[in-house]
């Protein structure tokens, strides 16, 4: 299996203590990869570049989202086929970054979701209020977007061409927007979406960016939820200039 | 009669407050013009309230009601108008920051790179 059509993108928010161990890990196996830091005030660059990686440095924080969509124009430019988005803090091993990549080579989805929660996936523990949350927003992509996804807050995909292009020029920042909405947006627009169970770690350093208050948050942005697409569109699928 | 003076002494006080701020080059010109715009509107609109009582009392509410109103409203659209530019200046920035990031790398590439024949 060739990986040199595949760019593993690892947005990083002052991640210094993890980036390292995540960037050696992924040249260990032979994966391309770049470190987008955001904004971040530790050294999280500087560990990254030690370890081999192309860092791109964003001089303000931009926020998840922004760091992906710097790391999607990175690829496109490079000529990347496609992206693995992946956590900074070691969460998901490479091992199933290869998962991701066999499920994109054999089903030729432009999505696929890394899911913590399909049958087959590791147990993974949470509140029952984001349980709920949880399943409220597969209902949305389900109903609005004709696609059965469980877990759509989660950041660990595989981005294929020619969805890769038009995330790369349009992405939203806000919170939900980068995994959930980013999802739905894809759904409608006719684009094919995988998802596939997979094993996540404990994270193995710095701090989840999600606090207790994000669940408040996290409600009302599900509401204003439907409203997805909003000021985040990509051309369908069905209207993309046939290559 | 003292209600029309201190309404016209508001937007004195308005216009000037505008362009002694814009002296000091603190408000560019595209929105100086229009506060001063707003300030001239509220001396007018003072010096015009025996014209406008009739048709306040149409609507049935008193002259005052209807400035009040007019202001309020005004105050409204200056205030999305300025979030529409917040929203523009924002995705901006962002464009701006994904471009430097994208560079200084390439700028890194190139020097690690080292002296090459142009085009190579």
């Amino acid at each position: 299996m060739t990986t040199h059509d595949t760019l593993v993108v690892v947005p990083a928010y002052n991640e210094a203590g993890a980036v390292g161990d995540v960037v050696r890990d992924l040249l260990a196996v032979g994966l391309d990869c770049v470190v987008i830091d955001d904004g971040s005030s530790d050294a999280t660059a500087a560990v990254a570049r030690a370890a081999g990686a192309k860092v791109l440095q964003l001089p303000v924080n931009l926020g998840v989202g922004g760091a992906l969509r710097c790391g999607f124009r990175f690829a496109v430019d490079r000529g990347y086929r496609r992206v693995v988005q992946c956590d900074a803090d070691g969460q998901h091993p490479p091992t199933e970054i290869r998962r991701l990549l066999e499920v994109q080579d054999s089903s030729g989805a432009h999505l696929v979701i890394g899911s913590r929660f399909v049958e087959g996936a590791h147990e993974y523990e949470v509140g029952r209020a984001r349980r709920l949350i949880m399943r409220v927003l597969s209902g949305i992509v389900r109903r609005s977007g004709g696609v059965r996804i469980n877990d759509t807050t989660s950041g660990f995909r595989c981005i294929a061409q020619p969805l890769l292009g038009e995330f790369a020029a349009s992405y939203p920042v806000h919170f939900l927007g980068d995994t959930f909405e980013a999802a739905l947006v894809a759904a409608r627009g006719g684009y094919r979406i995988v998802e596939t169970p997979i094993h996540i770690r404990p994270r193995q350093a710095g701090e989840a960016s999600a606090k207790p208050l994000a669940a408040i948050r996290f409600i009302l942005r599900a509401v204003i939820a439907t409203t997805a697409g909003l000021d985040f569109r990509i051309r369908p699928l069905s209207e993309l200039p046939q290559p | 009669m003292k209600q029309e003076l201190l309404i016209i002494a508001g937007g004195v006080i308005l216009g000037v407050l505008v362009l002694a701020v814009a002296r000091r080059r603190l408000l560019t010109v595209r929105y100086t013009v229009g506060w001063v715009l707003l300030a001239a509107v509220v001396i007018v609109l003072a010096l015009l309230t025996p014209l406008i009582e009739p048709i306040a009392n149409w609507f049935g509410m008193t002259a005052t009601g209807v400035l009040l109103f007019l202001a309020t409203g005004t105050l409204l659209l200056i205030c999305i108008q300025l979030s529409i530019t917040a929203s523009g200046l924002t995705a901006q920035q962002r464009d701006l920051t994904e471009a430097i990031a994208l560079l200084r790398e390439r700028i890194d590439e190139l020097e690690v790179r080292g002296p090459e024949a142009p085009g190579s």
